[in-house]
């Protein structure tokens, strides 16, 4: 511990690693002890100790002058306990659920013929027992799978001829995010912490984990079956959930980051590199892709400030020669928008920029390579091949959730700060044709979804509710709207204005 | 105040002292948020999940193992761990926010000193920024929120050597980042 000491000091003096381990009690008691020794004998130590706890104490007083005047702009929000308060797992002490099922012999033998009921009754219909999650009696959609946080879990539900029946059930899985179901309809995936879970949609199908680290995406092959992920240390891989296998495409010291983004052929993909802020924030970062059949990596573009903006894909465009992606700044700035030609390996900046929430646009892109956008302040759509603008119907602007009918030529859009039931609006950009699909009152449109070609799927929120619905809206207009699902857990799943507490695709939707 | 009866009634249904709760952390628990993330939208997100959270599972908290402020201040840290990494659009950073003169305590008399004040302060935070977050975890948690190193080991999940080695590296880092200027003037300000 007593080191040399630095410039004209006597090498008895302990050196500034030392005084500042001291000032911070790292060091040893015994060791400690010899430090306090010297520095009452030393005024030249003891003055450099001031200095470095000095430090420490500006940090922490930097720190309180910041943070203790500082409010939330609103109260947060009791209601949310209240209205799960009275729910009896969560409020009642594990010793008084004890006594309450030890208080009679009775009591017992009812529990015990209750669970035998239960027992008979899931071996007859394989339905698990939920308790806020309703569905409706029959559907007339396409076939479908749904995925929902519950109060239980995750309830996986099959939509189909039959009518919408719970398949399956996985317990003790709250809160949940980033839910989503894949292209194939086989597995659902969802992140819990720092866990991403797969599990399979048929009832008594396999789960898999998978542990991530800061920093990790995933995302799902084309066709399904396999997905490709970062692991938050720095490699690139695919894992096939069937057989549990995992291939390395990118090695940890490559610092592959962040969502993989596949090519529409599923041949390739693009990925980000950063080095890790406490190995080396000056090393060169940006966007490679790597080639399935060869394993080649090419790099494609170079993060344009080195150490505080990186950049990351978002989308393949035309087919696979050009790829969108953006910028990701720490401190946090509005993304730039870039377009990378893979064969030049050249990007572009492109004059518009659009919302992004976690990993995903808010605004997704079609297959035509277009895209809402905000250009100029206005909100339009954005023809990327063309890099032509054509401007939206003003009471459209800033939609807070969009989807591109599966060819392509539609638009459905939820439009916030409408009347309940009126903010569900469809839009043609090549025709300029707007239509609003009205829904009934009771409660207002959070996110929307295609549902095959033909019909979408409307996520809603009852005002004042801590749950979710879940409907099914035709687009020809010849069938009235329907609610499928109802009391989805959104007060489970975490953040207030995640509003989306279930991901919905048909198998067959890519 | 001792929570430990609150805690108790809380356990066995009360909604009252649920109610207590809330009302008694919710603004320490935004503050810490607010120090872990930098950012007031992230914050209030955070603090709301993780006070939702501790209170619909409070029958879990044991407090012979841990005070409930560790407790709290744990899920809080996992919630802003997670809520980092998904990182969604944040309105406005806590520099950002300093820099905008948001309520400062104003120890300083004149105008150009209070600049300077919130100039070095944006500085400061702007320098935390730049900590990775378990860096920035052990800062905030050791000199805002004045845990001891085994608790700041339970809170960010480690052992007390790790804790104790993150801060030491977070300082050094922190000093680097800041430059001697800003560390002469800090210091100089809290001291004077």
């Amino acid at each position: 511990m007593a080191g040399h000491g630095n410039h004209s000091l006597e090498p008895a003096h302990p050196d500034d690693a030392t005084l500042e381990a001291y000032a911070l009690e790292l060091i040893p008691p015994d060791q400690a002890d010899t430090i306090k020794q010297h520095l009452e004998g030393c005024p030249v130590c003891a003055a450099r100790l001031r200095r470095l706890s000095d430090l420490h104490a500006s940090i922490a007083a930097g720190l309180h002058r910041a943070l203790d005047p500082a409010r939330p702009k609103r109260p947060l929000d009791f209601a949310r306990v209240e209205s799960e308060w009275r729910k009896p797992p969560r409020r009642v002490s594990a010793a008084a659920r004890l006594a309450r099922l030890m208080s009679g012999i009775l009591s017992v033998i009812a529990v015990a013929l209750f669970a035998l009921t239960l027992t008979v009754l899931a071996l007859q219909d394989h339905q698990p027992a939920l308790s806020t999650l309703r569905l409706a009696e029959s559907y007339n959609g396409p076939p479908a799978v749904v995925a929902a946080a519950v109060e239980e879990g995750v309830a996986i539900v099959a939509l189909d001829a039959q009518g919408p029946r719970v398949v399956r059930l996985v317990p003790n899985l709250n809160p949940v995010d980033a839910l989503q179901i894949a292209p194939d309809g086989r597995w659902v995936a969802f992140e819990q912490s720092q866990t991403l879970h797969l599990i399979e949609t048929r009832a008594g199908g396999t789960a898999v984990k998978l542990e991530l680290g800061e920093r990790s995406g995933w995302s799902w092959a084309p066709e399904g079956h396999i997905l490709a992920y970062t692991d938050g240390r720095g490699q690139l891989a695919l894992f096939d959930p069937t057989d549990q296998a995992h291939t390395l495409l990118v090695p940890a010291a490559e610092q592959a980051w962040g969502q993989p983004v596949w090519s529409p052929a599923g041949e390739q993909i693009a990925y980000a590199t950063a080095a890790l802020p406490d190995d080396n924030p000056a090393a060169p970062s940006g966007i490679w892709r790597v080639d399935l059949a060869t394993g080649y990596r090419i790099e494609l573009a170079r993060s344009p400030a080195v150490g505080t903006t990186l950049l990351a894909p978002i989308a393949w465009l035309d087919g696979g020669s050009d790829l969108l992606a953006r910028s990701v700044s720490e401190p946090y700035a509005p993304p730039t928008l870039y377009r990378i030609d893979v064969a030049r390996r050249m990007a572009v900046t492109l004059d518009a920029s659009t919302p992004v929430q976690g990993r995903q646009l808010v605004w997704p892109v079609n297959a035509r390579g277009q895209m809402l956008a905000v250009r100029q302040g206005q909100v339009v759509i954005y023809d990327l091949p063309r890099e032509e603008a054509r401007a939206i119907p003003n009471r459209l602007r800033q939609p807070a959730a969009a989807a591109w009918s599966p060819a392509g030529t539609w638009l459905a859009l939820v439009v916030p700060g409408q009347p309940e039931g009126g903010g569900l609006y469809l839009y043609a950009p090549e025709q300029g044709r707007l239509r609003q699909i009205q829904l009934p009152k009771g409660a207002a449109e959070k996110s929307v979804t295609w549902a095959g070609p033909e019909h979408l799927f409307v996520t809603r929120q009852p005002d004042s509710s801590a749950q979710a619905e879940l409907w099914l809206v035709s687009i020809a207009g010849d069938q009235v709207p329907r609610r499928l699902l109802s009391g989805i857990a959104l007060s489970q799943t975490g953040l207030p204005h995640n509003a989306i507490a279930a991901r919905v695709v048909l198998p067959s939707a890519s | 105040m001792d929570y430990v009866p609150v805690i108790r009634r809380a356990q066995e249904g009360d909604d009252r002292a649920a109610r207590q709760l809330f009302d008694d952390f919710q603004l320490r628990t935004y503050r810490l948020a607010l120090g872990l993330l930098g950012d007031t939208a992230d914050a209030e997100e955070v603090a709301q999940d993780a006070l939702t959270y501790a209170l619909l599972n409070i029958h879990r908290y044991n407090p012979e193992l841990s005070s409930f402020s560790t407790w709290l201040h744990t899920i809080t840290v996992s919630r802003a761990r997670d809520k980092r990494r998904r990182k969604i659009l944040p309105s406005i950073s806590l520099a950002q926010w300093l820099g905008l003169g948001n309520q400062i305590r104003d120890h300083a008399p004149g105008p150009e000193a209070h600049y300077m004040h919130r100039e070095m302060e944006s500085r400061l935070f702007l320098a935390l920024d730049q900590l990775s977050p378990k860096l920035r975890e052990a800062v905030v948690l050791r000199f805002y929120a004045d845990c001891t190193y085994k608790e700041m080991g339970e809170i960010m999940g480690c052992s007390l050597n790790t804790a104790r080695s993150r801060l030491r590296l977070a300082i050094e880092k922190l000093r680097a980042n800041l430059g001697d200027e800003t560390v002469r003037w800090l210091v100089t300000e809290t001291i004077r």
